[in-house]
């Protein structure tokens, strides 16, 4: 098994570090999907993918884009749980969607994970508030300065080998 | 006064209070007194005006009762009909029993909903090595429980917690999760649970640690609570967490 698909089946024991090694990762692998799905949601409106055990379904609502998630089999939505507001240039907002579909399937790994051996604990759906692509995530809302400061300092590089690496 | 001029004399004569008592008694009727044909003629000296119901002008020490007395003793000889309007206010619209129940039915409202003011608490347990990661994953980890508790529903909680440590007898943040966000369920409304803050260590170094967390819960009503707690004193674990 290798450490990606492991990451599947952990879901909400992964580490912060792992989630935002991850969500680098999938940005990174999904490229070419994530831009078919962005244009897919910009054109209908709508659009719904499946990871590990979870779905998301994307909404587009004016100018804003917002997401709900549910398990595999249930009925037990959580919606708009987290939103992003496009600009009027298309570019723009594609690169946008890629890193708002990356955080999102990190949310839904974490929550929903693929079922195996490990317990799943009995909490509601949770996330962190600030998504890694934001500088709020390293400033922790505060100080934008220290914020970019942090994000400099931080290397990811050892978990992402590790991803990268397919056994 | 005599009035000339038209052939006919009218003359008003007060009658004094004992003496219309007594004509009262004498007068075969007690209404107003009018028969057909013309009966005044050339030298007619006076016009009595005949007396009101007994206990109209009896005198009374309010002078507000005797103003309506004398209003309706006008009324009276006027011909005009005696209807004096009751207050509105004093007219029930709504039946008492429906007015009853409509308090009831407020008070059991707001009992079930505002009645009882919302309260949160948070309660932060003491940092621990995680045995779960470690047999299921192999991995090393001090993992921090948080649970919020309201008296009302609530949306989910935002916190932001860390793992404090005590290092050259400082403390220090040992590990911090920053912003994270749980929902509740629908078997526990009231309830959200942190069960996956976990910072990884490096187990057989022993350290002190205690959780700390801050942050909103937010409430079904739109609400927002603040909320803080701790785990209280160092305890210590067998795995040293890195200063992050």
């Amino acid at each position: 098994m290798s450490y990606f698909e492991e990451c599947l089946t952990s879901g909400g024991l992964l580490f912060q570090e792992e989630r935002r090694a991850l969500y680098k990762y999938l940005l990174e692998i999904n490229k070419d999907f994530y831009v078919n799905q962005a244009n897919m949601l910009l054109e209908k409106g709508i659009t719904s993918r499946s990871i590990a055990n979870g779905e998301a379904t994307y909404f587009l609502k004016g100018r804003k884009v917002n997401y709900s998630a549910r398990e595999l089999n249930s009925d037990e939505i959580q919606s708009e749980v987290r939103e992003i507001k496009l600009t009027r240039i298309r570019k723009y907002n594609i690169r946008k969607l890629e890193k708002f579909f990356a955080q999102c399937d990190v949310d839904v790994i974490s929550n929903f994970p693929i079922p195996g051996q490990i317990p799943k604990a009995e909490s509601g759906y949770g996330f962190n508030t600030y998504p890694f692509y934001t500088l709020a995530y390293y400033a922790d809302g505060r100080n934008y300065i220290k914020g970019i400061v942090k994000k400099l300092r931080t290397n990811d590089n050892e978990i992402l080998t590790k991803l990268r690496t397919v056994i | 006064m005599p009035r000339e001029g038209s052939g006919v004399r009218i003359v008003v004569t007060p009658i004094p209070l004992a003496s219309r008592e007594r004509s009262r008694q004498e007068d075969s009727h007690s209404g107003r007194v009018r028969t057909l044909g013309k009966r005044v003629k050339g030298n007619l000296s006076r016009v009595q005006i005949p007396h009101p119901p007994q206990g109209v002008f009896q005198p009374s020490p309010m002078g507000g009762d005797n103003l309506i007395k004398v209003v309706r003793a006008f009324l009276y000889f006027s011909g005009m009909p005696i209807t004096i309007p009751k207050s509105l206010l004093l007219v029930p619209k709504i039946p008492s029993i429906a007015v009853v129940g409509l308090l009831a039915a407020q008070f059991l409202i707001l009992q079930s909903i505002g009645g009882t003011e919302p309260k949160c608490t948070l309660n932060v347990e003491r940092p621990h090595y995680s045995t779960s990661l470690s047999e299921n994953q192999n991995i090393d980890a001090i993992k921090l429980n948080i649970t919020s508790i309201c008296n009302v529903s609530q949306k989910y909680t935002q916190l932001s917690a860390s793992i404090q440590k005590i290092k050259n007898n400082r403390e220090i943040t040992a590990y911090s999760f920053v912003n994270e966000r749980r929902s509740s369920t629908t078997k526990s409304p009231n309830v959200a649970s942190f069960k996956e803050l976990f910072g990884p260590c490096q187990k057989g170094v022993s350290a002190a640690y205690r959780g700390t967390a801050q942050g909103y819960v937010y409430l079904e009503n739109g609400k927002k609570l603040a909320v803080k707690g701790d785990s209280g004193k160092f305890v210590a674990a067998g795995c040293l967490i890195g200063a992050q």
